[in-house]
């Protein structure tokens, strides 16, 4: 995939988001530790809420870049006019964010395990967080392709986004309190088949939806 | 909805008890208003929105007219 | 000149519908039934709730905020698969008809579940103790309201008339297909996170049989009240894209005078 490389590369050349997007996630651990008195008795209820927090916000801000970069330079229009299906391109971009956020995610997972005390190397907590990055960043880049198109989208992708995205948070939390308490298996059987199903579920809707979202 | 090992689940007997006792405590007087208070809030939002959507038709329905008569005396819209 | 570009205006006025008056007045007759007839069924819907139906002898009075709330809740979850429906039949077919009514039932459906909400609020008070609890019914009704008035956001921000209207299908679909995914998460979730006050009560008495009957009435009567609704506004959707139309077909004819 040539394209999930030319947008990889673009944002690691340009760091600038990069190193935004990690800010943003240390800034929310740090508010919510005093926001919320993270003693050690209670970490395990609620350090997974602060990841989830911080990486469904970091989403939202890695994503609404995604189009408005192909918006404001043409990029889009290039594209569509090649031969490469539309299914293709939403997969590209949904790759692009997927790797991106997992890559954002994998320093800050360490950088909370530290700021927090848990232990981050965990087989589930990992499955969690690659099935959940997943289902965020296939709707992610169908709203973002729809946001950027509309007035006021700082706004608009938010509002999208996190209704739909609930099931996954809840699932995600859910998941990574099991994993962080130590539970390796029980409990986690209902949650991570809810992420699988919703990502098998929006894997199949949100290409055939973005070929309508991107026609002119 | 199997209740999660190791986890207390409160069981079922204690989840039906907690609200009589609530109801107990209720005045039934207090109950009446909150009923009135149902009823007026459904009553007035739908009013409202048949207000608005019927007065939105109205006014475009009276644009279109005056558009059409515009055009319908030679001259006047030759103005522009 | 003047003449012929008064045709012009008249046709690109008529594009919507072939025979001017006809359909117009024909559904405006069968608004008028409607609302006559939603109205008295209302009245006589009320009558049943106060007169005829029993007081609940657990729950007392307020109990008859069911018949109420109920029919509206199950209307909005109605009013978003039409929604669901017509975004799908819009996207294939393209025709205007259909993104009027998955407008038109968006936003109707967007009034009931706001209502439904409102009440569900007031009968949590005195019933359960609080305003509100993260209840699945209750938690799935307010991300229902959040997805579909983002769904009518996106049609007020989009770019022009089009796109509003295919952005909004997709969000109208994928909304719709999350719903079942979000009940059952909260579900699960609640069935963790026990909170004090829950309310099986509802559930735990079964509907006596003069009660059933009311509340069948009432869903029948808040039925003709959504198809009224949905109807008006559908309608003034239409009178919308024909003053757009007169419009850009004067703006046309004004700049080819230049």
């Amino acid at each position: 995939m040539v394209l999930v490389w030319k947008d990889i590369l673009l944002e690691v050349r340009s760091r600038e988001l990069v190193i935004s997007v990690l800010v943003f996630g240390l800034l929310v651990a740090v508010v919510f530790n005093f926001a919320l008195d993270v003693t050690p008795q209670r970490v395990t209820a609620i350090a997974p809420g602060i990841l989830w927090v911080a990486f469904a916000f970091a989403a939202t801000m890695a994503m609404s870049r995604a189009f408005v970069r192909e918006r404001e330079q043409g990029g889009l229009e290039g594209l569509l006019l090649s031969p490469v299906s539309r299914d293709a391109i939403f997969l590209g971009k949904a790759l692009t964010n997927l790797l991106f956020m997992l890559l954002v995610e994998m320093v800050l997972l360490p950088v909370f395990a530290v700021l927090f005390g848990f232990s981050a190397m965990s087989f589930t907590l990992i499955g969690t967080i690659v099935l959940a990055t997943l289902g965020f960043s296939l709707v992610g880049t169908l709203f973002s392709a729809i946001a950027a198109q509309t007035r006021s989208r700082e706004i608009m992708l938010p509002v999208l986004f996190f209704p739909v995205i609930l099931p996954v948070i809840i699932g995600a939390v859910e998941a990574s309190t099991r994993a962080i308490g130590g539970e390796t298996t029980v409990g986690l059987g209902r949650w991570l088949p809810l992420l699988a199903v919703f990502d098998a579920l929006f894997l199949v809707i949100c290409p055939w939806v973005f070929s309508f979202v991107v026609e002119e | 909805m199997a209740g999660q090992p190791g986890r207390p689940v409160p069981a079922d007997e204690e989840y039906r008890r907690m609200p009589l006792v609530l109801l107990q405590n209720a005045v039934p007087s207090c109950n009446l208003s909150y009923l009135a208070a149902a009823f007026m809030v459904s009553w007035v939002v739908f009013f409202v929105y048949v207000f608005f959507v019927s007065r939105k038709q109205q006014d475009m329905s009276r644009e279109i007219t005056q558009l059409r008569d515009a055009l319908e005396q030679p001259g006047a819209g030759d103005g522009d | 000149m003047a003449e012929t570009r008064q045709t012009e205006l008249a046709h690109a006025d008529s594009r919507e519908s072939v025979t001017p008056l006809g359909p117009v007045r024909r559904s405006r007759d069968l608004r008028v039934y409607l609302v006559v007839l939603g109205g008295v069924m209302m009245l006589a819907d009320l009558s049943f709730i106060f007169w005829v139906a029993p007081t609940d002898s657990i729950l007392g009075d307020i109990q008859r905020v069911f018949y109420f709330h109920v029919p509206i809740a199950v209307m909005s979850f109605l009013a978003f698969f039409v929604v669901f429906v017509a975004s799908i039949v819009y996207l294939v077919t393209r025709s205007p008809a259909w993104d009027r009514l998955a407008q038109a039932s968006a936003e109707v459906g967007v009034v009931f579940v706001t209502l439904a909400l409102i009440t569900g609020v007031i009968w949590a008070r005195p019933i359960w103790g609080v305003w509100w609890t993260w209840e699945p019914r209750l938690t799935t009704t307010l991300i229902l309201w959040l997805i579909y008035v983002a769904y009518l956001m996106v049609r007020a921000y989009a770019a022009n008339p089009n796109q509003g209207a295919r952005y909004s299908a997709v969000v109208g679909i994928v909304g719709f297909v999350d719903v079942p995914i979000v009940y059952y998460s909260v579900i699960w979730w609640r069935s963790i996170h026990p909170s004090p006050v829950v309310g099986p009560l509802a559930q735990a008495n079964a509907l006596e049989g003069t009660m059933a009957a009311v509340l069948l009435f009432s869903f029948i009567t808040f039925l003709i009240l959504f198809v009224f609704l949905v109807a008006q506004r559908m309608a003034l959707r239409e009178t919308e894209d024909r003053l757009g139309g007169i419009k850009s077909a004067m703006r046309r004819r004004a700049e080819s005078v230049f």
